[in-house]
């Protein structure tokens, strides 16, 4: 099983919005630290008063964000460049690449909602090494942390914070889907 | 490993005419931090990296490794002149050049099949575009008329080449064409923005480069095409000979004599402008510097307005004259690079490539796409994916009217 997970910020910042960051601290137990890394800290640091960015930042379970050394970085902007389309924004999914790379060199696991990224980091470290943030909820259900209408509700909360789960989940949510 | 990031920082810096001051504030680093980035006393991260690389103008690819190809862009861009860099055309040839190191990297490579094209080893300018465009015209012949020869063109040169077309609009971008050389990405490039018939020449042009092969550095990036030099004027020569073959100017006015109407007809089954038609003329000595002076003081309205009752004459209906009136204005198509296309399907297909580059490719929705291609991810047909429509033909039929009289020098 792998003893690392690196959150992505879209899904940080699902958690953060409606203020229920603690289940992340609970899905990250007995997991290593840290579980983000440095450009998605920069991300969220950017956009600091941005829906949810706050909590995220305050958030010191995470652990100092990694850090990577340049000899890394090569293979890192690879995969950058590897999820960009035709934007030029120099930090754009540079979060998600460090977060992809660090979990296929230490066997960890890639927690994101964003479908590109998701579609991308499955069919490199397989599809159970990457989760979103439903699967957290499921897996929250199952270690009795919240019920399954507490996970519907915060599915449902995020989305009517104008946010958007990963694509292929169903547009009504039953406490069924949790179990 | 630091050291040799460093100093690639400061040799495209130093590239880019950009002091180190001036560097780390546009990166919001200080002059004393990126110092010992260049001399490889401190690490980078990786947002400074990629800010880094952004104020460059450069792959961050291009810092991390030795990678001649990313590396020539920029060298190319400052021969151009800064202003190159500004657009967002500039921007996209880096782009698909980073996803062409990755695909290849990953094993998806190009295979363009150049070994046809003749050597000129020793021949001048003038030499050079002769062979090329007498090879082009026996191997690449260019049979559609009007606005159907750029669409054409670009499919010949992706059949016959195996080179990748991008036609795509970037208004207000100086870049109006460009061609990677490179032997392992070549490339032609023409900015849709522009109308239809400098698109087709650009594209001529662009070719010309190609086929010479001998761009300093393996890219041009053209913003006018103008001549400035031996290089340029070569690429200029052989769009010319190559789109208005010598023989058939000759027989097309023998046949049709020196009319207006005469004009309008092989401007228009040429799919150039009318200017450079008239340039090709006197090029030709078919006409002397006087009457290709006269000739160019007239607009490509004024010159219908000469030959329109002529042309109604001959039977050309009102509409079919308001489409050529129309033509000097008229856009072209955008069309993704076919191969690079098809080999960042292959790519998808690997995960070597995430969905997006596809959809910028393709100029479509990411997540939509993605859904679409999950739901048919074997048996995925990409040619659902290409869209090379082309507006209708606009040749006209011709008969006589007032003469343009140039006699050959």
């Amino acid at each position: 099983m792998a003893n690392y997970r690196l959150l992505d910020t879209v899904t940080l910042r699902h958690f953060g919005v409606i203020n229920r960051m603690d289940i992340v601290e609970m899905r990250l137990t007995g997991y290593d630290r840290p579980a983000w890394t440095d450009a998605v800290r920069s991300e969220l640091l950017r956009d600091a008063n941005g829906d949810g960015c706050g909590r995220v930042l305050e958030a010191t379970f995470l652990g100092t964000p990694e850090d990577f050394s340049v000899s890394d970085l090569a293979e890192i902007f690879r995969i950058q460049r590897a999820l960009s389309g035709d934007t030029m924004d120099p930090l754009l999914h540079l979060g998600e690449a460090e977060s992809i790379w660090a979990a296929d060199r230490r066997n960890g696991t890639f927690i994101t909602d964003d479908a590109a990224a998701f579609d991308f980091a499955e069919k490199n470290l397989g599809n159970n090494r990457v989760l979103d943030c439903i699967d957290l909820l499921r897996e929250s259900v199952a270690a009795k942390e919240i019920t399954e209408h507490e996970a519907k509700l915060a599915a449902d909360a995020i989305r009517n914070s104008g946010r958007h789960l990963k694509a292929g989940h169903p547009p009504t949510l039953t406490t069924d889907y949790f179990c | 490993m630091s050291v040799e990031v460093g100093g690639r920082v400061r040799r495209f810096r130093v590239a880019a005419g950009l002091r180190a001051q001036d560097l780390a504030a546009q990166v919001g680093l200080d002059a004393t931090a990126l110092s010992k980035i260049e001399n490889g006393r401190r690490g980078v991260k990786s947002t400074e990296l990629a800010l880094l690389a952004n104020a460059l103008k450069i792959s961050p690819m291009a810092l991390l490794e030795d990678n001649p190809l990313l590396s020539k862009l920029p060298i190319a861009a400052r021969a151009a002149g800064p202003s190159i860099k500004v657009g967002g055309a500039y921007e996209r040839l880096v782009s698909l050049t980073e996803l062409h190191v990755i695909l290849a990297d990953g094993g998806i490579r190009s295979s363009p099949n150049l070994a046809s094209i003749p050597s000129l080893h020793g021949a001048d300018w003038m030499e050079s575009a002769n062979a090329l465009s007498d090879w082009a015209l026996s191997q690449l012949p260019l049979l559609a008329k009007g606005d159907q020869r750029l669409g054409a063109l670009a499919d010949g040169i992706e059949a016959l080449l195996k080179v990748d077309v991008l036609i795509e609009d970037f208004p207000n971008d100086v870049l109006s064409g460009a061609s990677i050389t490179d032997s392992e990405f070549p490339l032609l490039f023409v900015n849709s923005a522009y109308s239809r018939p400098r698109s087709l020449f650009t594209m001529a042009h662009e070719l010309g480069h190609l086929l010479a092969g001998h761009v300093d550095g393996g890219v041009a990036l053209d913003r006018e095409l103008s001549g400035s030099t031996e290089m340029e004027r070569m690429a200029n020569a052989f769009a010319a000979r190559y789109l208005m073959p010598k023989d058939d100017i000759a027989q097309k006015l023998e046949q049709d004599g020196r009319r207006m109407s005469t004009l309008v007809e092989l401007t228009d089954e040429y799919g150039v402008s009318y200017q450079t038609l008239v340039y090709r003329l006197h090029n030709l000595r078919l006409i002397n510097a006087d009457v290709r002076d006269r000739l160019m003081s007239l607009s490509w309205q004024a010159l219908l307005n000469l030959a329109e009752s002529a042309l109604r004459e001959s039977g050309l209906s009102q509409a079919s004259i308001g489409k050529l009136r129309g033509r000097s204005q008229a856009k072209p198509a955008g069309r993704p690079p076919a191969m690079l296309l098809r080999r960042a399907f292959d790519g998808f297909r690997k995960g070597i490539i995430s969905v997006r580059p596809l959809a910028g490719l393709l100029k479509e929705d990411a997540a939509l796409l993605l859904s679409e291609l999950s739901d048919t991810a074997d048996g995925m047909d990409i040619s659902a994916y290409f869209d090379r429509s082309q507006d209708a033909d606009n040749s006209a039929d011709v008969t006589d009217e007032e003469l343009f009289s140039g006699t050959p020098v």
